[in-house]
C-alpha cells in the first residue's frame, strides 16, 4: 500500500512552466501535477497550447522557463524524454515508401523491446492487417491514425501521450480504440489525452483540464 | 547503431550505388590482349587502373549520395522522427545517422571493388603467369579502392549536410555533384598547382605527398571528419527543434 502510494507520487509534475514562441506566449505559469496510473483528458480550442503543453512534456520543445519532471526525472537535464513514452503529436508520421509493419519494425528494433510477433499482434489489435503489402502512403486517414496508436502502445509504455488519437476514425474505429485505451487504463498506465470530443474524455479520463489562452483550469 | 546500418545495407539506394560503382569500375578497365600469358598480378593491376579512370572519378560523386544521404530529409518531412527521438534519443540518433550516411559511401566502393577484384581474379588468374603477386601489388589496387571510399564517405556527409540545410533531396544529390565537379573545373582552369582541389588526383595520389602519400591521407581523413562533424551539428539543430 505505501509503495503504491509513493509509486504514484512519482508522477508527472509541472511546475511554473511558461513558453514563449518570440513574443507570444503560449503557456502561461502551468502548474500541474498528474498522478501515475490515472488518465487525464485536456480539452480546448485550437491554438489554446493543448499540443505545446504535450510537446513539452515529451521533450520534443524546451521550456522558456519552469521544470517538468516524468517519473523523478526532469526533461531536458535528466533525460531528454521521458524513458518509456508512447506519443501521438498532431498527425502521425511515418515513412511512406514502407508498409505499415515494416515502420514498426524500424521503430521496434532501436529498443529492442519487442519481438516481431509482437508487432503482428499491436497491428491486429487496432484492426490493421499485419500482412498487408500497401505502402503506408496508400493508406486512408484512419488507417494511419490506426498505425499511429499501434507505434504509441506497442512497447506497453508507462506513459501515452495522446493529441486527438481518435482523429479521422470512423464510429468503429473510435470504438475499438477507446477500448484499447480503457484496458491500459486498467493496466495502470498514465495517459494525457487531448481530444475534442466530450464523449471520449468523459468516458476514459479521471480528471479533465481546460486550457484557454495557454492557462490551464480543472474542469472535473 | 546497427539497425541503421542494416536499414541502409539494404535500401535500393545502396543497392544502386553499388551497382553503379561496378560498372564504374568495369567500363574504366582496359581489357588486356588475352592471346598472350598475362604477367602475373595483372588483375590487381586492371583494377588499379580502373580506379584511375575518368569513369570511375566521375561517378564517384553521384554514387556517394545515393545510398543515404537524403535518410533524415525523408524521417524529417514525413514526420517518423517524433517517433523515432523518444526511442532512442538526439544524441545517438544523430551519432548513428551521420556514421551510416559516411559508411554508405564507403562500403558502396569497398564493397563493389571487392566484387569487381573476385571477378577478374576468377577470369584472369588462370590466364597469368604462375606465381603468386607482391604486397606492392596488393597494396597498389587496395589504397587507391580505400581512397575512393574515403572520399565517397567525405561527399555523402557533404549530401547530408545539403540536403538538412535545404530541406530538398535534389540539393543532397546535387549539391556535392556540382562541387566536385566545380572543384575540378577550378583547378584544370585557374589553380593548377592546387593539387587538393583535383578530385582525380585524391584517387590516384600520383603527386607529392610526402612519404607514403602521408600528406593525403591526412588531408582526406581531415575532410571527413569536418564534414561528419558539421553533418552532425546540422543534425542536431534540426533534431532539437522537434
Amino acid at each position: 500500500m505505501q509503495e503504491e502510494m509513493s509509486d504514484r507520487k512519482q508522477g508527472i509534475e509541472i511546475s511554473r512552466v511558461t513558453k514563449y514562441f518570440g513574443p507570444d506566449q503560449v503557456l502561461k505559469e502551468i502548474n500541474l501535477f498528474l498522478e501515475r496510473g490515472r488518465v487525464y483528458g485536456i480539452v480546448g480550442n485550437n491554438g489554446s497550447g493543448k499540443t505545446v503543453l504535450m510537446k513539452c512534456i515529451c521533450g520534443f520543445l524546451t521550456t522558456t522557463t519552469g521544470t517538468i519532471r516524468v517519473f523523478g526525472k526532469q526533461i531536458g537535464k535528466d533525460v531528454d524524454f521521458p524513458e518509456s513514452l508512447g506519443v501521438i503529436i498532431e498527425t502521425p508520421g511515418f515513412l511512406t515508401n514502407l508498409t505499415g509493419r515494416k515502420n514498426l519494425e524500424i521503430l521496434a528494433d532501436m529498443q529492442k523491446k519487442i519481438n516481431r510477433a509482437d508487432i503482428r499482434l499491436v497491428l491486429e489489435k487496432v484492426g490493421l492487417d499485419p500482412d498487408m503489402k500497401k505502402p503506408v502512403a496508400k493508406y486512408s486517414l484512419g488507417m494511419r491514425q490506426r498505425l499511429g496508436i499501434a507505434q504509441a502502445i506497442m512497447e506497453d509504455p508507462e506513459l501515452l501521450i495522446l493529441d486527438e488519437p481518435f482523429n479521422g476514425l470512423d464510429k468503429n474505429g473510435v470504438a475499438e480504440i477507446r477500448k484499447i485505451l480503457l484496458e491500459l487504463k486498467a493496466a495502470g498506465r498514465t495517459i494525457l489525452l487531448a481530444s475534442h470530443n466530450e464523449e471520449d474524455i468523459r468516458i476514459l479520463c479521471d480528471e479533465v483540464y481546460e486550457m484557454d489562452g495557454g492557462v490551464l483550469k480543472k474542469l472535473s | 547503431m546497427w539497425y541503421e546500418l542494416r536499414r541502409m545495407l539494404s535500401g535500393k539506394g545502396f543497392l544502386a550505388s553499388f551497382l553503379l560503382c561496378v560498372v564504374g569500375i568495369v567500363m574504366g578497365t582496359s581489357w588486356p590482349d588475352t592471346k598472350n600469358v598475362l604477367d602475373t598480378g595483372q588483375f590487381l593491376s586492371l583494377e588499379q587502373a580502373a580506379l584511375g579512370s575518368k569513369v570511375v572519378c566521375y561517378l564517384l560523386p553521384v554514387t556517394a549520395v545515393l545510398p543515404w544521404s537524403d535518410s533524415f530529409l525523408s524521417e524529417w518531412k514525413s514526420g517518423f522522427l517524433k517517433a523515432a527521438l523518444p526511442r532512442i534519443g538526439r544524441r545517438n540518433y544523430v551519432e548513428n545517422k551521420i556514421l551510416a550516411v559516411a559508411l554508405g559511401g564507403f562500403l558502396s566502393w569497398l564493397g563493389a571493388g571487392a566484387a569487381v577484384m573476385f571477378c577478374y581474379f576468377l577470369v584472369f588468374f588462370p590466364l597469368e603467369k604462375r606465381g603468386l603477386p607482391g604486397a606492392d601489388d596488393v597494396l597498389g589496387v587496395l589504397l587507391p579502392l580505400l581512397r575512393c571510399g574515403l572520399i565517397a564517405s567525405i561527399f555523402a556527409s557533404f549530401g547530408g549536410i545539403c540536403g538538412a540545410l535545404g530541406g530538398s533531396a535534389y540539393l543532397a544529390f546535387g549539391i556535392p555533384f556540382v562541387g566536385y565537379y566545380f572543384c575540378m573545373i577550378l583547378q584544370e582552369r585557374y589553380f593548377p598547382d592546387a593539387l587538393w582541389l583535383y578530385p582525380p588526383q585524391w584517387i590516384s595520389g600520383t603527386a607529392n605527398w610526402g612519404r607514403n602519400q602521408e600528406g593525403l591521407w591526412m588531408f582526406l581523413f581531415l575532410a571527413l571528419a569536418v564534414s561528419m562533424g558539421f553533418h552532425a551539428a546540422v543534425l542536431y539543430g534540426k533534431v532539437e527543434a522537434q
